[in-house]
C-alpha cells in the first residue's frame, strides 16, 4: 500500500541563497576570514534547517502569509560603509551620541557610527564596541564566543539565517571582578530605504563582573513604497548573554521598529552559579514580532528576573516565547510580561518553565498580564510548566483584563480628560515593569512613546 | 424672573439598570452653605452623589441640575470636576501603578490646560506649561500638613492597599488640592477612627475657612460628624425623595428616633421642635 505524505507548507520561503551572494556580502561587509567562514557555515546549517511550519507548536498561531521573505532576501543590499544620517536618524541617535555614558555604540543600517568606551574601562580590559571592530580587534575571543555556546546556528531557522547575515550590533566583555556602575548605551537605527537588519548583541560578564546595558532599536514607519505597497523590512537579530559566576547584569532592550518591520529574534542568557540577571524587554514597534527569549540557569544559586512591557496597536502582532530553564538547583526565576493592546492588535505570550531532574529547591514564577483597550484586540496567554524535580516551587498566573469603567470614572471625576485617564491607567499598568529600567531617560522615552500610542 | 439658585437640583429622577432609585429629588444650595443629607441604607444617597458627578451607570430619566447657570447633566465627568464639582467617594477606587503625586499633578495640569484652551478658542496652546514641580510640591505639602498625612503618601499608588481610613484621608487630600466650589462628601466619616475623624473634619473646615464661597454637601449616617462639620441645613432622603428638611437639630432628632417616623406617612409623626 502506498503511503502518501503531504509535505507541510512552510510559513516562509527564503528563495535561493547562493554561496556567491554570501561571499559578496561578507566581502562588502569587510569581514575577516574567520567571519566569512562562519557565514558559510551558517549558510550550510540554514539550508539543512526546515522553515517553520504551521504544525510547529511555536508557530501555530502565526499568520505570515503577508510576509514575503524571499522577496526581501532577493533585494537585500550589500553592506555599505559610511552612513549619512538623515533627520530621523539624528533625532533618534542624538540622545545616545551625546549621552553621558561610560560607553556608547550606535549603528545605522548595520554600520557603526559611534563606538566609544571611557579610557579607564578600556584600561581594565573591558571590551565595548561594535561587532565589526571586535571581529578584527578581538578576533580569537569573538570567534570562540560568537554563536558557539549561547545562541547557536542550529537552534532555529531564524538563528541560522541570522548567522549568515549578522552585521552590526554590540560586543560587551567585562573581565573578572570589574564593575561598571553607569549604564552603557547602544542604539540601532534602520533608515527608510533599508530592506533588512541583522544586529547581534553579545554580552559576556566574567566572574564577579557587573554591568548595565541599555539597547534601543528604531526605524521610521514611512518606508519607501514599492509598487504602491509599503516595502517590507526584515529584522533578524540575536542576543547572547553569558554571565560567569556571581556576575550581575541589567539588560534593557527596547524595540520601536517602524510598522513595516517583520521582526524575528533569538535571545538567550546563560547564568552560571550565583549570577544575577535583570532583563527588561520592551516592544512597541514592528508589524510583526516573533521573539524567543530564554534564560538558562546553569549553576547553583542563579537569579533571573525577566520583565516585559509591550504595547500593540493597529494591526500589530507581537509574539513572545519565553523559556525559563532550571538546570541547576537552588535557582530563582521570576518573569513578568505585560501587554497592552488596542485596535485590532494581537499578542501571544507562550511561557514555559522547565525544571530539569536534579534542579531541587527551584523557585520559579511566571506571570503574564494583558490589558485590552479595545474589544477587537486579542491576547493569548499560554503558560506552561515542565517539572522533573520534586522539591520545587513553581507558580504561574495569567490574566486578560479590559479597561474598567470604575477607575476611568474615578480619574475623570478629578477633571482628567478621557484620553489622559486612559494613559494614566496604562502607565500604571506598566509601572511595575518600567520601574525596573535603571535609567530615567529611557523610562521617560518609553512613557512618552506609550502616551503617543494612546492618542 | 429667573429664580434658579446657584446650585439647584430639580425633580431629579435616576434609574440604575432600569430600576428607579431617585424619584423626584429637589435640593438647592447657596455659595458657602453646608448641607447634610441623611437617610437609611439604600435610600439613594450615593446614587445622588454619582449622578451629580456624571457616572455613566446612572441614567437620568427626568429633572435638571443647574450649577452657576450651567446644565450639569450635559457635561462630562471631567468637565464637571473642572467646573468646580467634587465628590469624595464612599468607596474610592484603587489605581495601581499611579502614585498620588503623579495623579494629582495630572489632575491640576488638566485644569490648567482646560483653562488655557478656553481662552484660546478651545485649543490648548502649544506653549502652555503645567504646574511647576516646586509649586506643586509646595501645594501638596500644605495639603498634607492640613490633613496630617505622612510625606511618603505622595509616592504610594493611589488607594492601592490603602486602609479604609487612609482612603478617606486621600479623598479629602484631593479636595484640598483641587479646591472645588461644591464638595460632596459621601460617608467620608465611615472607616475613620476618632482621631482621624477629627483631623479630616478639621481639614474640611480649614478648606471652608480658606474659601468661604465653597459649599459642602455632607452625606452621613452619624450625627457625630456633624458635631465637627456643622451644617446649616439637614435633608432626609428616603426612597429616592427628600422627605424632610430642617436645621442641625433634625440630625439630633434622627439620631434619637431613627427614620421610621418618616417612613410611614399614616403614623402620627412626632415633629422635632424648631
Ligand atoms: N451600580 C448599581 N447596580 C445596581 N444597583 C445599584 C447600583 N448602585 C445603586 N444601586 C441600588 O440603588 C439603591 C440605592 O443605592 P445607594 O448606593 O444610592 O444607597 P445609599 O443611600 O448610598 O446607601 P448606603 O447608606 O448603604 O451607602 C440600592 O438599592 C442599590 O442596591
Ligand atoms: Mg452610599
Amino acid at each position: 500500500m502506498a503511503v502518501v505524505t503531504l509535505k507541510p507548507a512552510p510559513l516562509v520561503k527564503s528563495g535561493e541563497l547562493t554561496r556567491e551572494f554570501v561571499e559578496a556580502y561578507a566581502s562588502a561587509a569587510d569581514d575577516p576570514a574567520w567571519m566569512v567562514a562562519r557565514r558559510l557555515e551558517a549558510l550550510r546549517v540554514f539550508r539543512d534547517t526546515p522553515a517553520p511550519q504551521r504544525s510547529d507548536e511555536l508557530w501555530r498561531r502565526v499568520d505570515l502569509s503577508a510576509f514575503k521573505l524571499d522577496q526581501v532576501l532577493a533585494t537585500i543590499q550589500l553592506p555599505t560603509g559610511d552612513q549619512a544620517l538623515d533627520d530621523d536618524a539624528r533625532r533618534f541617535l542624538d540622545p545616545f551620541i551625546y549621552a553621558n555614558a561610560p560607553g556608547v555604540v550606535a549603528h545605522v543600517n548595520g554600520a557603526p557610527v559611534v563606538s566609544h568606551l571611557d579610557e579607564y574601562l578600556h584600561a581594565q580590559g573591558v571590551i565595548f564596541t561594535d561587532l565589526l571592530s571586535a571581529s578584527y580587534q578581538h578576533a580569537d575571543w569573538l570567534e570562540n564566543h560568537l554563536m558557539t555556546e549561547c545562541v547557536k546556528l542550529t537552534d532555529a531557522y531564524f538563528a541560522a539565517l541570522h548567522g549568515v547575515f549578522m552585521r552590526g550590533g554590540v560586543v560587551l566583555r567585562v573581565p573578572k571582578g570589574v564593575r561598571i556602575e553607569q549604564p552603557l548605551r547602544a542604539a540601532t537605527w534602520m533608515s527608510a530605504d533599508q530592506r533588512a537588519g541583522f544586529n547581534h548583541t553579545l554580552i559576556v560578564l566574567e566572574e564577579g563582573a557587573q554591568a548595565t546595558l541599555i539597547e534601543e532599536f528604531a526605524s521610521p514607519s514611512h518606508g519607501q513604497p514599492t509598487h504602491g505597497q509599503p516595502a517590507q523590512v526584515f529584522y533578524n537579530g540575536a542576543v547572547e548573554i553569558v554571565l560567569g559566576k556571581d556576575a550581575q547584569l541589567d539588560y534593557v532592550s527596547i524595540q520601536d521598529w517602524g510598522r513595516n518591520v517583520w521582526n524575528f529574534t533569538n535571545e538567550r542568557a546563560h547564568l552560571h552559579a550565583g549570577a544575577t540577571l535583570h532583563w527588561v524587554a520592551g516592544g512597541l514597534g514592528s508589524r510583526y514580532t516573533k521573539s524567543a527569549i530564554e534564560a538558562d540557569l546553569l549553576g547553583e544559586g542563579g537569579t533571573a528576573l525577566l520583565s516585559g512591557v509591550f504595547f500593540a496597536d493597529g494591526k500589530q502582532q507581537l509574539h513572545y516565547d519565553t523559556q525559563q530553564n532550571h538546570i541547576a538547583p537552588a535557582c530563582k526565576s521570576d518573569l513578568l510580561y505585560k501587554n497592552a493592546l488596542r485596535d485590532e492588535a494581537r499578542t501571544v505570550w507562550r511561557g514555559n518553565i522547565r525544571v530539569f531532574p536534579g534542579a531541587q529547591k527551584t523557585d520559579a514564577y511566571q506571570a503574564n498580564r494583558n490589558l485590552q483597550l479595545s474589544s477587537k484586540s486579542r491576547a493569548d496567554s499560554i503558560p506552561g510548566l515542565e517539572i522533573e524535580a520534586d522539591d520545587v516551587r513553581c507558580t504561574h498566573g495569567s490574566t486578560v483584563g479590559r479597561l474598567e469603567e470604575e477607575p476611568m470614572f474615578y480619574l475623570r471625576s478629578r477633571g482628567i480628560p478621557e484620553v489622559e485617564a486612559r494613559r494614566l491607567i496604562v502607565e500604571g499598568f506598566f509601572a511595575p515593569v518600567i520601574e525596573r529600567i535603571p535609567l530615567e531617560e529611557t523610562r521617560e522615552r518609553l512613557l512618552a512613546e506609550i502616551a503617543r500610542k494612546i492618542g | 424672573m429667573d429664580t434658579t439658585k446657584w446650585f439647584e437640583i430639580r425633580d431629579l429622577h435616576v434609574s440604575v439598570e432600569g430600576k428607579p432609585i431617585l424619584k423626584g429629588l429637589n435640593l438647592s444650595m447657596n455659595p458657602g452653605e453646608i448641607h447634610a443629607i441623611m437617610g437609611p441604607n439604600g435610600s439613594g444617597k450615593s446614587t445622588l452623589a454619582y449622578t451629580l458627578m456624571g457616572h455613566p451607570g446612572y441614567e437620568v430619566t427626568a429633572g435638571e441640575v443647574i450649577f452657576n447657570g450651567q446644565n450639569v447633566l450635559e457635561m462630562e465627568p471631567d468637565e464637571r470636576s473642572r467646573a468646580g464639582l467634587f465628590l469624595a467617594f464612599q468607596y474610592p477606587v484603587a489605581i495601581p501603578g499611579v502614585t498620588v503625586a503623579n495623579f494629582l499633578r495630572t489632575a491640576l495640569n488638566a485644569r490648567i490646560k482646560a483653562e488655557a484652551a478656553a481662552r484660546n478658542g478651545g485649543v490648548v496652546p502649544a506653549d502652555v506649561k503645567g504646574i511647576s514641580i516646586p509649586e506643586f510640591r509646595k501645594q501638596l505639602r500644605e495639603a498634607m500638613r492640613i490633613l496630617k498625612v505622612d510625606e511618603s503618601f505622595a509616592g504610594r499608588y493611589l488607594n492601592d492597599g490603602f486602609s479604609g481610613g487612609e482612603k478617606k484621608r486621600a479623598e479629602v487630600l484631593q479636595m484640598a488640592m483641587l479646591k472645588p466650589k461644591i464638595a460632596i462628601l459621601d460617608e467620608t466619616d465611615s472607616g475613620l477612627d476618632i482621631d482621624a475623624l477629627r483631623i479630616v473634619s478639621e481639614g474640611v473646615n480649614t478648606l471652608h475657612a480658606q474659601d468661604s464661597q465653597m459649599s459642602v454637601l455632607v452625606i452621613t449616617h452619624y450625627q457625630r460628624l456633624l458635631n465637627y462639620i456643622k451644617p446649616q441645613f439637614v435633608h432626609v432622603l428616603i426612597d429616592g425623595r427628600i422627605v424632610e428638611a430642617g436645621g442641625p437639630e433634625l440630625a439630633l432628632h434622627l439620631e434619637e428616633k431613627g427614620y421610621d417616623w418618616l417612613r410611614e406617612p399614616e403614623a402620627e409623626p412626632e415633629r422635632p421642635s424648631r
